[in-house]
């Protein structure tokens, strides 16, 4: 059994444990409660019949308080970049935290989940934003933990891409969701 | 084949072929051998055969996908392979599995042996009493209370996570220990030693090294790729630190090159899995060589105590058997049943009225008095002494009687009054126990007595008087008149035939006539005051003595007054 550990990056409440929950546990609450420091889960899941044990670290969201521990970051095989659609200020985040995560892990794959699709009316973040992200080549999906929808596609894409025999790219993939 | 070209030739052409074959006909062959091959190598299995382990080495090395392929089809064919010929797996896994089956079922034993042996050792003792309590109080198994008490350390889990991810490598846990998910605890483990070093960490060497939850301690030893952590429950040695250390040195050391290429799969960490285990140690507190002072002072007191209650036990018991003893001996006393219980003793038997009071001889026993329960059922004794004591309690008879037994006759002999000899005749027969009683003597003695009082009495009178006016002289004559009475009683009783001579007497003043006939007045008069028609058992006769006659009286000038009297001569025929 292969086991790869992947951490869940991103500005605070933007949904990483609740995409956490949704993909370990299939359930979503809508209370509220902010990570302290890191918390670990696994899933165990097959990809291409392959099978594979996914640890997840799930970080604290950064913002203006508690930046991001490094160490943390350190041994990852990937991770997953989350934004909040309904505040676009995550977004500046997340491009900040990217590459502070590639400074530290270099080229592994990762995922760009812009979360809380099941709002996607009352959306911060425009279809330009998404472009300009897409022009970088990163692989974007559109997500609700809510809802469920684009979780299992992003934990199994970014699988995929830990998986692939080939030297990691920077992106995990073509763009999806535009 | 160059038969045909050969057919439109030139002689030149010719030759020059033949040379050419002179000179290169090997290589020519040999030229036509690889073009067959080269023509045919797609579908010629002896090629296939000669590059396929090399093909296979060489995709193997590049990536997994060849496994990938075969894995379906592999396990397919074991599958049918076990179903059809289960007996050949057997072979071939069974030199494998059985020392693995064998080591198994050798700890399991050793494991249970331990368990029992501790069990057993604190099963008696001071302690395990104690322990039991606490299992009793804290609802827990007495066993797990014991491991808690006697256990100095113990290594319950030890695991080995790679440095750089936190993955898990390897992982051996002891027996009966509960497990969590190991994938996540190591994942934790790295998260907590990321966030202190980064924390309070101010060189890269600062490491958590160590943590306290409770009763348990997790050491931690740090390796340049590999981190060994070791839970263990108690307060471990110095020397079992070194000891991890050793064995994450020589992990590093044996698998170095597996660590450094570590991508996630662990499968390959399965034969660092001994090694680990080696780490599972336990150590038990010692069982103390020496006997605590306090225990001895507990074994004496309880020596003391159990000899002092012995002695005791033996005392009350030797006391009670005296006193049954003398019980057993005492006449009137006769004990049917006696039992000891717990300290309180019963008795039940039958008592004589006339017999010692067991009461007294309780109280004289020195037992207390208050545990022994007593039930007397009351009956006549038959012993000699108690025949006798009866008959005098029940007679009543006057001082003078004394009863003595013959066999289980009762004599009485003494002076005893006509009337209670009389009624003791009567009462005598209904005293159990005898077979008769005999009077004889006493009725003998008291006739013999009256007789002689009768005889030593004697009644006055005057100088030539035979009257009987005198206060003095009818005194006199009631008292002979008394004394006649009894004897007419007892001569009555004893069939005896009694005859009383009334002898009158005078002095020698007056003539012999003269006296003769005094005397014999006096006789009369006293015949006639003792009214002896009353007296059916006696006869009576009288007769004058003059001093002349009186053969017993000393020849005396002087009159004296005690000569003029009248006395009685009685005679008892036959005597009874």
């Amino acid at each position: 059994m292969i086991e790869k550990k992947i951490c869940m990056l991103g500005a605070f409440a933007v949904g990483k444990t609740s995409l956490v929950r949704r993909f370990v546990s299939s359930c979503f609450s809508e209370q509220y409660q902010t990570t302290i420091g890191v918390t670990v889960d696994k899933k165990s899941m097959t990809v291409d019949q392959t099978p594979l044990t996914l640890v997840l670290w799930d970080l604290y969201g950064e913002d203006e308080f508690q930046k991001l521990r490094t160490s943390y970051l350190r041994g990852s095989s990937g991770y997953l970049l989350v934004l909040d659609g309904m505040r676009r200020a995550t977004l500046d985040l997340a491009l900040h935290m990217q590459e502070r995560a590639t400074d530290t892990l270099g080229p592994v794959p990762f995922v760009v989940l812009i979360n809380k699709h099941d709002q996607r009316a009352a959306w911060d973040i425009t279809d330009r934003d998404l472009a300009q992200l897409a022009e970088r080549g990163w692989s974007l999906l559109m997500s609700s933990a809510k809802t469920g929808q684009g979780v299992e596609e992003a934990f199994l894409t970014l699988a995929r891409a830990m998986l692939a025999p080939s030297p990691p790219s920077p992106t995990a993939g073509n763009t999806h969701g535009l | 084949m160059a038969a045909s070209p050969n057919a439109g030739r030139t002689p030149s052409e010719h030759d020059y072929a033949e040379l050419r074959s002179l000179l290169l006909a090997p290589e020519q062959t040999r030229l036509e051998q690889l073009r067959e091959q080269v023509e045919h190598i797609d579908l010629n299995a002896q090629n296939l055969s000669r590059v396929l382990p090399d093909a296979i080495a060489l995709r193997g090395e590049g990536d997994h996908q060849l496994t990938h392929v075969l894995t379906p089809h592999v396990s397919e064919a074991l599958g049918a392979s076990v179903r059809r010929q289960p007996h050949m797996i057997v072979e071939a896994i069974a030199p494998i599995m059985m020392p693995a089956i064998r080591q198994a079922i050798a700890n399991a034993l050793r494991s249970m042996v331990q368990s029992l042996n501790q069990t057993i050792e604190h099963s008696l003792s001071i302690q395990s009493v104690k322990w039991r309590v606490e299992a009793l109080r804290t609802g827990k198994p007495f066993a797990e209370i014991v491991l808690l008490h006697t256990l100095r350390y113990r290594v319950e889990q030890v695991f080995l996570i790679h440095a750089q991810t936190g993955l898990l490598l390897a992982h051996a846990a002891g027996d009966a220990v509960a497990v969590q998910d190991q994938t996540l605890v190591s994942g934790m483990l790295s998260a907590i030693r990321s966030f202190v070093q980064d924390s309070f960490g101010a060189t890269p060497d600062q490491v958590l090294n160590t943590l306290q939850v409770g009763e348990l301690t997790v050491w931690i030893e740090q390796g340049p790729a590999a981190i060994l952590a070791a839970v263990i429950r108690g307060t471990p040695p110095e020397s079992l630190r070194l000891h991890l250390q050793d064995t994450l040195d020589r992990i590093h050391a044996e698998r170095s090159e597996a660590l450094a290429r570590f991508t996630g799969d662990a499968a390959t960490f399965a034969t660092v899995t001994p090694l680990l285990e080696e780490c599972l140690r336990a150590q038990f507190e010692s069982r103390r060589r020496g006997v605590a002072p306090m225990t001895w002072v507990l074994v004496v007191a309880a020596i003391l105590i159990t000899a002092w209650w012995g002695l005791s036990a033996y005392q009350e018991r030797q006391r009670w058997q005296t006193y049954l003893s003398q019980l057993a001996t005492e006449p009137g006393l006769v004990v049917t049943n006696s039992e000891s219980e717990g300290g309180r003793y019963r008795l039940t038997g039958l008592r004589d009225p006339l017999a010692v009071d067991p009461a007294i001889l309780l109280q004289d026993s020195g037992i207390d008095t208050s545990r022994v329960e007593s039930k007397w059922q009351p009956y006549y004794a038959l012993d000699p002494t108690f025949l006798v004591k009866r008959a005098g309690f029940v007679l009543s008879p006057p001082q003078t009687v004394q009863f003595s037994l013959e066999g289980s006759r009762l004599t009485a002999a003494g002076t005893a009054p006509a009337e209670w000899i009389r009624q003791s005749r009567t009462l005598a027969r209904a005293l159990p126990g005898l077979d008769g009683y005999d009077d004889r003597q006493l009725v003998r003695q008291s006739l013999e007595v009256l007789r002689l009082q009768l005889t030593a009495a004697s009644i006055l009178f005057e100088q030539g008087s035979s009257h009987l006016t005198l206060p003095e002289q009818l005194q006199q004559v009631r008292r002979v008149a008394d004394m006649l009475r009894q004897l007419d009683d007892l001569a009555h009783l004893a069939g005896a035939a009694v005859t009383v001579s009334i002898v009158g007497q005078t002095d020698v003043v007056g003539g012999p006539h003269q006296n003769r006939r005094l005397s014999e007045s006096r006789a009369r008069a006293v015949f006639d005051a003792i009214h002896p028609t009353a007296f059916h058992a006696l006869t009576f006769h009288t007769r004058g003595m003059t001093p002349e006659t009186d053969v017993q009286r000393p020849t005396q000038a002087m009159a004296h007054p005690q000569h003029r009297r009248v006395s009685l001569d009685v005679t008892i025929q036959p005597v009874p």
